[in-house]
């Protein structure tokens, strides 16, 4: 099973940006990287490299649903597993998410102490499934 | 106001109308039967009672024709002495009887031994002959005349305050034969005396004839042995014996009333049918007997009676028909106005959908102008034909209508299936929703963003806060660490309040969709209260499940289910007096399996009963700061239940305790399971 190291993660809020650095810094070894769009993370993406991708969902410029769409045409890209981060915790959402192929959802706010859990609760669930 | 409307009001109106006219006729026979059969005879009774006693009355003061002047010289006498010397009170009474040919004689009589004194006669008394000359007075002393041993004398004496007649006496001197009257004189309430007249058979004659209650009628006197003493009709005076009439009824009838009989009877003479008052006159052995033809007394009263039931019947009815006319002249026109001015579209179409009938709203919504769409098929607005084919009665349906710009509005519509006077027909009852749509829309946008824009912030905020809190609770002043407990705190509470908000207004929009499936009841609640053991401790109470009852299956979403146990044993354990036990009971009744979260504590009192189910309603808002929670639980419990087809309900005892409880229908209860839990 392969081990989660590196995650790259889109937020425009700066606030929940730090907050989620924070806690992996503090709760978790994984590495993170911070993009503030979805455009900032296409760009990125590729020379990062990452092992899971962690995108909000509204964002200016590009939006998590958009980003995760381009991810999904690049063949460079498409491999990487996608949780969204969103506030649109209203249930036919919720489900729209995974239905378009995300891994999982993660509802804002979330507690800091279960962040690093949940993340690697979908990690080991989509791993072994 | 469309045809159809006027209409069907004209033919109310004529039901009305014969209903009305119905009635009277029904109220006139009822009444009518009624008056024949009681009213008329008691009214007639009195009425012949009345004949009676005015006749005897009237023979009386025709007797003593001037009654007045008498009396007045007889109180003269009693009250003031003899004011008068008796030469003047003979002259009055001489000056009485030539003024009355009838009259024979008169005089007064006065006690013997009183006024013996002052009198020189025993009374004053004077008899006239035929040609009025003066015959006799009688001297005090007289002895022949010791008139106060006589009969007649000593009745009047003793009989207070009424008139003596005598029987009827033949006088020799005079060759006549008499009757005497007597009618005793008071002073202040002692007797003093009698004025007393003597007259012919003839006067009473005279003075029935002028005292017949009908000119058909026949009024005659009789003596003991039936002889006619007076008449009425001439030709019977002093000539006949009752008894020995032709008429045998009228025979029969003078048997009866020489037995002494009184009262009041019919009697058939000539084939005609008559009323007869018949009694004896007091004292004289004299009969009274008044004959009236029913047709006299009956006749105006049948006749009348129905001419004026039918009179009255056409005043009603002309006076209902202008009531009954102005109210609904008064019901129509409110009820156009009505109907011109709502808001709702009024649809009349009769039973193949064509359109009777319409109010200006619907002029309004669909941009037709006045009477545009009389007469047209309702597929014209609504075109879609399948909701007119199959539609529950008074139920709502959303489709759309069609404007004559040919815009399409949303509309809702009632169509109730009515039966008016010509017929089936349909009223629609129309609403446009389309702006209530637009509203429900905002709404569903505004509950979605500010869900979002306020989750935003918190997600920086409680996570800030945890953050901290990890770091440096024990290194942080104990003040500033209850102060960074209380932010914390106070964050969580505001993040599960947003989420019961949505959580609410998600069940109440039937948004959410639940996952049925089938539970044992008892493990639901053996992991609720396990999920909340840690919670109780808070509280200092415990969770203690006083029955077990295994294999009884609920259809409900478990998640859902167990938020809605957490729900009620939270709450028991934070309104729980401390060291207390929360007992857990489950409960079966016919198809319904009910669990039983009781607690002890102050309870709930009576006036916050209907409103516990509310959104934010804790029974004290301070107490709810200091219990903590959203004030949405039992709101949002409610709804799941009811959702699961379920009840939530409570009884509370102030200061004692207080049960919540859900009843669930029971999906299958399996039959029963042996030890070794094996089915049979």
């Amino acid at each position: 099973m392969k081990e989660l190291k590196k995650i790259l993660y889109a937020e425009d809020e700066p606030d929940v940006q730090t907050i989620v650095e924070l806690t992996i810094q503090t709760m978790s070894n994984y590495e993170i990287k911070i993009c503030n769009n979805g455009k900032k993370l296409i760009e990125c993406v590729e020379d990062y490299n990452p092992d899971l991708i962690l995108l909000d969902v509204m964002m200016p410029e590009m939006d998590g649903p958009t980003t995760f769409k381009t991810l999904q045409n690049n063949e460079k890209t498409k491999h990487i597993p996608v949780i969204f981060v969103t506030a649109k915790a209203q249930v036919h959402e919720v489900e729209s998410f995974k239905e378009i192929g995300s891994w999982g959802v993660i509802t804002k706010p979330f507690k800091v102490m279960e962040l690093c859990s949940d993340i690697q609760t979908i990690w080991d669930s989509n791993n072994n499934g | 106001m469309a045809k159809s409307i006027r209409k069907i009001n004209t033919k109310i109106f004529f039901i009305k109308t014969i209903f009305v006219i119905l009635s009277l006729i029904i109220t006139s026979v009822i009444l009518f039967a009624l008056y024949s059969m009681n009213l008329i005879d008691s009214e007639t009774t009195k009425k012949f009672q009345f004949h009676e006693e005015a006749l005897l009355n009237s023979i009386e003061s025709n007797i003593l024709v001037n009654k007045a002047s008498t009396i007045i010289f007889a109180n003269n006498i009693g009250v003031y002495g003899p004011q008068l010397n008796e030469n003047q009170i003979l002259q009055l009474l001489q000056k009485n009887i030539k003024a009355n040919p009838n009259i024979f004689g008169t005089g007064i009589w006065f006690e013997p031994y009183k006024y013996k004194k002052n009198l020189k006669y025993f009374g004053p008394y004077c008899y006239y002959d035929k040609n009025n000359n003066l015959v006799t007075t009688f001297e005090y002393n007289t002895p022949q005349y010791n008139y106060f041993a006589w009969d007649w004398y000593k009745n009047a004496k003793n009989k207070q305050r009424a008139a003596i007649w005598s029987i009827p006496y033949y006088d020799s001197i005079l060759k006549t034969t008499f009757i005497t009257l007597s009618v005793p004189i008071y002073n202040n309430d002692n007797f003093i005396g009698t004025v007393t007249t003597d007259f012919t058979l003839r006067t009473l004659q005279e003075i029935i004839k002028n005292t017949q209650v009908s000119n058909n009628g026949w009024i005659f006197i009789i003596d003991k042995k039936g002889d006619y003493i007076a008449s009425s009709k001439n030709a019977k005076i002093n000539q006949k014996n009752i008894l020995v009439e032709k008429d045998k009824n009228l025979v029969k009838f003078g048997q009866k009333v020489l037995n002494q009989e009184k009262g009041l009877t019919t009697l058939n003479l000539n084939n005609k049918k008559n009323l007869i008052y018949f009694a004896p006159i007091s004292d004289t052995g004299l009969y009274l007997v008044s004959i009236v033809p029913s047709k006299d007394l009956f006749g105006y009263t049948i006749f009348s009676t129905i001419g004026a039931g039918f009179l009255l019947t056409i005043i009603l009815f002309l006076l209902l028909n202008f009531i009954v006319l102005k109210y609904e002249k008064f019901n129509q026109s409110r009820l156009n106005l009505i109907l011109e001015n709502m808001n709702n579209g009024v649809i009349i179409a009769n039973k193949n959908f064509v359109i009777e009938y319409y109010n200006s709203a619907i002029n309004n919504l669909f941009l037709y102008s006045k009477d545009d769409l009389l007469d047209a098929n309702l597929n014209t607005i609504f075109p879609d034909k399948n909701i007119f084919e199959n539609f529950d009665n008074n139920s709502n349906i959303e489709t759309i209508g069609l404007k004559k710009n040919k815009v399409n509005v949303l509309v809702e519509i009632k169509i109730s299936k009515v039966f008016i006077s010509n017929g089936n027909k349909y009223i629609l009852d129309v609403y446009d929703v389309s702006k209530h749509k637009e509203v429900e829309k905002l709404k569903d946008e505004f509950v979605s963003v500010i869900s979002h824009e306020l989750r935003t912030p918190l997600t920086s905020l409680s996570g800030a806060l945890e953050l901290i809190s990890m770091n440096t609770l024990n290194i942080l002043p104990e003040k500033i660490g209850s102060l960074l407990k209380i932010a914390t705190n106070n964050t969580t509470r505001l993040i599960n309040l947003i989420n019961d908000i949505l959580d609410l207004e998600k069940i109440k929009a039937g948004k959410i969709s639940f996952n049925f499936e089938n539970h044992e009841v008892m493990e639901l609640i053996r992991e609720a209260v396990q999920l909340n053991e840690e919670y109780a401790k808070i509280y200092n109470v415990k969770y203690e499940i006083i029955n077990e009852m295994n294999n009884i299956l609920v259809d409900v979403d478990k998640d859902r289910f167990i938020q809605v146990l957490t729900n009620l044993l939270s709450n028991a354990a934070k309104f729980s007096y401390p060291n207390e036990i929360i007992k857990i009971e489950v409960n079966m009744k016919n198809d319904l399996v009910s669990v039983l979260i009781t607690n002890k504590g102050c309870g709930i009192p009576k006036e916050y009963y209907s409103k516990i189910f509310e959104p934010f309603s804790q029974v004290d808002s301070s107490d709810n700061r200091n219990k903590g929670g959203t004030g949405l639980g039992l709101s949002i419990s409610k709804s799941i239940i009811e959702n699961m087809n379920g009840k939530i309900d409570f009884y509370s005892k102030l200061n004692e305790e207080t049960t919540f409880y859900i009843e669930l229908p029971i999906f299958k209860k399996e039959t029963v399971i042996s030890d070794n839990g094996v089915k049979k």
